[in-house]
């Protein structure tokens, strides 16, 4: 399955790309788009991703991914966590990739 | 990197063979948090790792380090000094090493600043101190050894108390 690589802030983050509609380069104009701050101050250098009625803003997109391995889906790990947004893991490189729910319901809005 | 493994099966048998010789003395780990002196029971650890890289994750609680790959496989990072409310260092140190700890099905990793040894202590060489007041739900007893004073940590409870937590 392809996976779209970002990052925001420092987050290494993926969504799987059959759930993306487009990717836009600009500025934030609305105030719904789910990007994680670490605080108020964070200047993102920004990327727009539409995924169904969700817009997920990225400091950069590191790139599209083939992942064909297994994604760790780990139930125990997902609980310790406590973020049930967080749909598994993609290990690439050694580098793990948080993939994030395309219905993800933020708590903090950009 | 691994460092070392606590324990092979082998090891375990000859554990308990030396337990039952030994009017069931326990294995703890003792480290150190902020130079406190800590023990972790060793049968509560599956293996100690040298620092890795730690992947923060978002919309989690502040005692979430993140995740680490340990030899493959993704294992959550809680931030212990946070739990037992020990000031926590500036920075993470690289210096630091990574106790992962088993509980069930759960397996968890907690930075710790230094692993310093194995000790096997029976329960006529921890003295209970009852001069002091037990500060975090955490900490299952203060033990005087020798002559320092060292906390036992409750990883069962940690771990329950974070798999519980919506």
């Amino acid at each position: 399955m392809k996976y779209l690589l970002f990052k925001s802030n420092d987050y290494h983050l993926s969504l799987p790309m059959d759930s993306i509609t487009k990717i836009d380069k600009k500025k934030p104009l609305k105030k719904n788009i789910i990007y994680f701050q670490k605080n108020k101050k964070s200047t993102p250098n920004f990327y727009i991703i539409t995924v169904k009625n969700k817009i997920f803003g990225a400091d950069y997109i590191i790139s599209e991914y083939e992942y064909k391995k297994d994604i760790i889906e780990n139930e125990n790990i997902i609980n310790i966590i406590g973020n049930k947004n967080i749909k598994g893991f993609l290990l690439i490189n050694e580098t793990i990739y948080i993939i994030l729910d395309s219905n993800y319901k933020i708590r903090r809005r950009y | 990197m691994i460092f070392f493994k606590v324990m092979s099966k082998t090891d375990k048998n000859n554990e308990n063979i030396k337990a039952n010789n030994n009017d069931d003395k326990t294995t703890y780990l003792m480290i150190t948090l902020k130079n406190e002196k800590h023990l972790i029971k060793i049968s509560n650890i599956s293996r100690i790792v040298k620092f890795k890289q730690i992947y923060p994750l978002p919309d989690t609680d502040k005692h979430i380090l993140g995740v680490a790959n340990i030899s493959g496989e993704i294992i959550p990072i809680l931030n212990l000094h946070l739990i037992l409310n020990i000031p926590n260092k500036d920075e993470i140190n690289t210096d630091s090493k990574i106790v992962i700890t088993k509980y069930k099905d759960f397996l968890v990793g907690f930075l710790v600043d230094d692993v310093i040894d194995m000790i096997e202590l029976s329960n006529e060489d921890l003295k209970k101190d009852t001069t002091k007041t037990l500060e975090n739900e955490f900490i299952k007893g203060e033990f005087i050894y020798l002559t320092d004073v060292i906390a036992e940590i409750d990883i069962q409870k940690i771990i329950m108390n974070f798999k519980n937590k919506k």
